[in-house]
């Protein structure tokens, strides 16, 4: 289905393992923990969703500014950059790629108004022009992404698929970029799991969708409250793991599917004509690894509930915390700051328990 | 730079000039083309980015190499393989006489990068004489993809300027915007007739005149030669009626195979045009096939990947 993604650039230099990742959090995780950090990325993709949304990108547009963001900060840290010149960039280059071209003065008034009330944008069209240089070699060159929506419609397609249920699907992969699953994964993985959250696990819980977030149609609303996951996130992650176990040990066995969450009775796919169980063993009999499908069902499944108490309010404290003890950084301050970093760990580290429990930043390091 | 030592200019490119170069450290003769940046205003051009970026993916023997990008202030230079030719300067300096078996020999190299760039998704978009390279051993390589895109789905409109007249497939002169991989493939039957016959196939000067040229040659398209033309963006019902003329008559070195294939490749409707992975099984090159099960190799068919 993707012969042609296995011999490119994306799936020789640019499905990463996990630890990689990690490493590349580290620095930052020094300042600011996990969720918090999460968070701070969730802003910059809204951002990069939202300008795309003003200037009507296609999704696939959004979706590789974003892709070229994250590769970014699999080799830099947060801390040590400006996030908002990374994203002004990565959405400009990501425009020249998928032949939709900008002028920069286009994505930099754009940037200035997303970022009003947020620090603000203050490069000029030679920054973002030299910054262009340095993503691209940072990125290595490999400018060509591969996106689960192709995968996702031409399964849709064979298994001629509702289109309700194929935007859906659309909408969990337009989530998905909040994660970090396009980093991990091939494409028509996360096209089949996010066909399998919602077609098996969560078949009755999206009923509407009308509601679309800031990177473009979601399952999730704006205001963060969450039509799936939420406070049954872990639940369903424990249900979901046992019956794709299941799946994968009965693999050719008929076997009876139970509605997994008692409370709804008639499924979307049911309603729609498509038999849960039929979608269950249709799942069952791909000849893929079932492990990473739910590897990455429960990655999106997860930020569904960090998502739930994500507030763009928290995002300028969060920020200030993660670039402490300077603010905001620019590139001339960048390597005073690198610099710093080194004696702000230790005192980082003699607080960090007490970090660890609270998110806002601990007073006596922030600057006047 | 100073891994670099230039040897001359070569020419100007799509974007910038190209120059022959030895690198000081291995010796080895690269390309450089070099692109100045100097329009701040809109970082590095699009088409250098586009070439960069497909160059990275692609890595076939008849498709050119992209060894580096270097970046000094205000300039991009892409460092390429080098070949000492291209197919224009081969046709000129032979005065249009190249044997059969080279021209076999080419084509099938060419259809071989062109067949691996479409199973790959992109579409070349400018082939001409002058982008494809060849060195004395005979290896011809598919140069200078600055105008080459990666066609994912949906297929969007693409810019018209985008195939040098003489190569430009009818439906494109016509203002088709839902143009494919058949697209290079029209342009690649307009190469073969050169190779064979020395000159230029439909040598036109403008649009219409582009248009008259293939008429002329493969007669005027109606509905029942080419359905859906009628409705192209373009199509004009006025333009004079002609009669094909048979092919062998324009390319006589072609034997009945060549004109078949060749055939095949300047047809008129885009779907029923050959792809370039057929047009390497056609029996025009069981010739090279039968030559490399003899000699154990050889022949310069370009086994490619």
């Amino acid at each position: 289905m993707a012969a042609n993604f296995w011999t490119s650039s994306h799936a020789s230099h640019w499905v990463l393992d996990r630890r990689r990742l990690e490493e590349a959090m580290k620095e930052d995780l020094e300042y600011v923990d996990i969720a918090t950090l999460t968070k701070i990325k969730m802003w910059y993709y809204n951002v990069i969703g939202k300008i795309g949304k003003r200037l009507q990108f296609r999704q696939q547009v959004v979706a590789t500014a974003i892709v070229y963001f994250k590769r970014f900060y699999t080799k830099n840290s947060m801390r040590s950059t400006d996030p908002s010149l990374v994203a002004a960039t990565c959405i400009y280059l990501a425009c020249k790629i998928e032949e939709c071209p900008q002028h920069i003065k286009h994505i930099i008034t754009e940037m200035k108004g997303a970022l009003a009330n947020h620090g603000g944008f203050e490069y000029d069209t030679s920054k973002v022009a030299e910054f262009e240089f340095y993503l691209l070699e940072e990125l290595e060159f490999y400018l060509i992404v591969y996106h689960p929506y192709r995968d996702l419609t031409i399964i849709a397609k064979e298994l001629k698929l509702e289109e309700s249920n194929l935007q859906t699907a659309w909408f969990v992969i337009n989530d998905s970029y909040r994660t970090d699953v396009c980093l991990l994964y091939a494409p028509h993985m996360i096209a089949l799991a996010a066909l399998y959250i919602i077609c098996v696990v969560h078949a009755e819980r999206f009923t509407d969708n009308s509601g679309s977030s800031s990177i473009g149609g979601s399952i999730n609303d704006d205001s963060g409250n969450l039509i799936a996951g939420g406070g049954s996130g872990v639940h369903s992650n424990i249900h979901l793991h046992a019956q794709l176990h299941s799946m994968a040990t009965k693999k050719g066995h008929h076997h009876h599917h139970h509605h997994h969450h008692g409370h709804s009775t008639t499924g979307q796919m049911e309603v729609h004509g498509i038999n849960n169980r039929n979608m269950v063993q249709w799942f069952a009999d791909l000849n893929v690894e079932i492990e990473e499908i739910i590897e990455i069902t429960q990655e999106i499944l997860s930020l569904y509930g960090i998502w739930k108490d994500y507030t763009e309010e928290s995002i300028p404290a969060m920020l200030q915390a993660l670039k402490r003890p300077s603010q905001p950084a620019t590139p001339n301050q960048q390597q005073q700051q690198q610099q710093h970093s080194q004696s702000q760990q230790q005192h980082q580290e003699q607080g960090q328990e007490h970090h660890h429990h609270q998110h806002q930043p601990p007073q006596q390091q922030l600057p006047q | 730079m100073d891994k670099y030592q230039k040897i001359e200019k070569l020419g100007e490119g799509t974007y910038g000039i190209v120059y022959k170069a030895q690198n000081r450290e291995t010796n080895d003769v690269v390309a450089l083309k070099r692109i100045r940046l100097d329009n701040e205003e809109e970082g590095v051009p699009c088409t250098a980015i586009r070439e960069i970026s497909l160059l990275k993916t692609l890595r076939q023997n008849n498709i050119i190499k992209l060894y580096d990008v270097l970046h000094t202030e205000k300039k991009l230079t892409l460092v390429f393989e080098y070949l000492d030719s291209d197919l224009k300067q081969f046709l000129d300096t032979h005065s249009g006489n190249i044997d059969v078996l080279t021209i076999k020999q080419l084509m099938y190299q060419l259809l071989k990068g062109i067949a691996y760039c479409h199973e790959n998704r992109v579409l070349h978009r400018d082939l001409k004489p002058q982008n494809l390279l060849i060195n004395k051993k005979g290896d011809l390589k598919l140069g200078d993809f600055g105008l080459a895109r990666a066609f994912g789905i949906p297929v969007r409109s693409y810019s018209h300027e985008v195939v040098t007249l003489w190569y430009r497939a009818p439906d494109v002169l016509m203002g088709s915007k839902r143009y494919s991989t058949s697209i290079d493939i029209w342009s690649i039957g307009c190469i073969f007739a050169e190779m064979a016959s020395g000159r230029p196939l439909f040598p036109g000067s403008s649009v219409r005149d582009q248009l008259l040229n293939i008429y002329k040659i493969l007669g005027t398209p109606t509905e029942e030669t080419w359905p859906g033309v009628s409705q192209l963006p373009e199509y004009r019902p006025d333009f004079p009626v002609y009669n094909p003329i048979p092919l062998e008559k324009l390319v006589p070195k072609l034997d009945a195979n060549g004109i078949d294939l060749l055939s095949r490749f300047v047809t008129f409707n885009p779907d029923k045009r050959i792809s370039a992975e057929s047009a390497l099984s056609h029996p025009y090159f069981d010739e090279l096939r039968r030559r490399a099960a003899g000699s154990g190799g050889g022949g310069g068919g370009g086994a490619g990947q």
